[in-house]
């Protein structure tokens, strides 16, 4: 018999890693919808944070939350490469982008995972933060506090996502750019520069979104892949386009996951997903919540 | 103020514009007419950076802009409203007509065009937080002119602005149009509609097949025989 302490932990467990998994797949939503590309090396990226957030620890003492004012311009560079090295000239070329992008992203993520073998070797690593050993309770509920503080940096990113999409200058190109390329370049917006400033925000995301995934979980060089399959059922289901959606898609993957494995053996939980998604992609193939 | 010379654009491999040379001056209302296919659009979209010309040069204020990116362009006041309106169909009325205020210049004087955009299109006021997507044809119409307004326009130039619209929306657009000249706005204006628009402009160019077939004075082009036939079906 289920009892409602396993019900409450599975709900609360799936807010907490739908929430992280929103701010991963953000990014992926956002290059995916304004420029046509689906970065398959993005859990790739998000990795990178991981391993920098680890080696800072390791190697400096440096506490994850600070860790963030590092990861996020390296990884905005990092985003502001790829789109003048990769996309800029392939997107010259090519009149279909999107599948070009899939295999130029899946080379890219063979190098990444691949470098990250070389560096940091294949081994499960965890964090031993200060936050490792405390825990915080809700009623009788007790929660890592590296869960909550990876909870904490996902929300803020969103919410911080989320203004500047809305409420800037900048951020409004950004979605003009999305919803008509012509009528945004008519408007004086500099398209070029607003897309490299969206793979440069992207990237950016998917690193912090790497830096809250090694406070919860150990990884491996090899864990991306797993997280890729998460950032595309969450984007499809979330539709491109918002980050309220993409929000929810991450809750409703994380609540599936997480009460999932309360009531059947983890084992079948990916199924249940993709049964979802293969559902959800012929009765709404636009995603849930774009009209 | 406007002057193209001789230019020549490709689609591919297929020529669409052959050696059209037009000037626009100061102040001026010039109509660009043609039927279905003649370039009108391909035309427009080059002056203003969205596609390349092969030969010629198109020179605005004295300044060559034909290898300028579309922004460039758009800084200097010189502005398209395209045909099919493109605006922004996720994003709020106001946020709209904010992109169209998008460069430095323009976002001075946001408030000031705002009041502008709502004196000529009062009904857009009362759609401010709407979805773009879910006005209206003509008011879709009106927000397109108005971003182009709030962009500070000195040369202003619109694509097929009363295409599907309603007769009588579409005589209200035109005379908007009229008010704006009368207010000193530099207009192009392209269209199928060639008996309104000869009544409206000054003067008009007849594209045809990618060439300048006839231009002249409006007054003239509506006394000729030929523009009557081919044209108006009179």
């Amino acid at each position: 018999m289920l009892s409602g302490y396993e019900i409450a932990h599975g709900l609360i467990g799936g807010i907490f890693v739908g929430l992280v998994y929103a701010l991963l797949s953000a990014g992926f939503s956002l290059t995916w919808g304004v420029t046509r590309v689906i970065n398959l090396a993005h859990a790739a990226f998000a990795l990178i944070g991981s391993y920098i957030t680890l080696t800072l620890l390791e190697l400096a003492g440096v506490d994850p939350l600070i860790s963030i004012l590092f990861i996020v311009p390296v990884l905005f560079i990092l985003g502001l490469g790829m789109h003048y090295f990769m996309i800029k000239p392939t997107a010259k070329r090519t009149k279909d982008i999107t599948s070009a992008s899939m295999v130029l992203s899946f080379g890219l993520y063979m190098i990444v995972e691949n470098l990250l073998v070389v560096i940091f070797k294949s081994d499960d690593r965890v964090l031993h933060s200060r936050y490792s050993d405390l825990s915080f309770h809700i009623g009788p509920i007790s929660v890592a506090m590296t869960s909550v503080t990876s909870l904490a940096i996902a929300v803020v990113s969103l919410g911080v996502i989320y203004f500047f999409l809305n409420r800037t200058y900048t951020g409004k190109a950004v979605r003009a750019v999305w919803q008509d390329m012509d009528g945004a370049m008519l408007s004086g917006i500099n398209v070029e520069s607003v897309t490299a400033i969206t793979y440069g925000l992207s990237l950016a995301s998917a690193g912090v979104a790497g830096l809250c995934l090694v406070l919860m979980y150990s990884v491996t060089p090899y864990i991306a892949f797993s997280w890729l399959i998460y950032i595309f059922l969450i984007a499809i289901m979330g539709g491109l386009g918002s980050i309220v959606g993409v929000t929810v898609g991450g809750l409703i993957v994380g609540l599936i996951v997480s009460l999932g494995s309360v009531f059947i053996p983890f084992a079948y939980i990916n199924l249940v997903l993709f049964v979802l998604l293969i559902v959800v992609l012929i009765v709404k193939p636009t995603g849930l919540f774009r009209r | 103020m406007l002057e193209l010379k001789s230019i020549d654009v490709f689609y591919g491999h297929l020529q669409a514009i052959w050696d059209v040379s037009i000037s626009v001056k100061s102040n001026e209302f010039i109509s660009i007419l043609g039927s279905n296919g003649a370039g009108k659009t391909t035309l427009l979209n080059t002056i203003v950076g969205l596609n390349k010309a092969a030969a010629g040069s198109i020179e605005y204020k004295g300044i060559r802009i034909d290898n300028l990116p579309p922004y460039k362009i758009c800084a200097m006041g010189l502005i398209l409203i395209p045909e099919g309106r493109k605006i922004f169909p996720m994003m709020s009325m106001l946020e709209n007509l904010q992109m169209g205020a998008y460069l430095p210049g323009p976002r001075k004087t946001v408030k000031q065009n705002l009041d502008k955009v709502y004196a000529i299109y009062p009904i857009l006021k009362k759609r401010a937080g709407q979805l773009a997507g879910t006005l209206s044809g003509g008011e879709q119409q009106m927000l397109a002119i108005g971003r182009g307004i709030m962009s500070n326009p000195e040369l202003l130039m619109l694509d097929e602005p009363t295409l599907g619209l309603s007769p009588k929306l579409a005589l209200e657009m035109l005379s908007s149009l009229k008010n704006l000249h009368t207010q000193g706005m530099t207009l192009v204006l392209v269209s199928q509609e060639t008996m309104q628009c000869l009544q409206l402009a000054e003067r008009a160019y007849v594209l045809e097949n990618g060439r300048v077939a006839l231009e002249g004075q409006c007054s003239t082009l509506l006394a000729d025989d030929k523009v009557r036939k081919s044209y108006m079906g009179i």
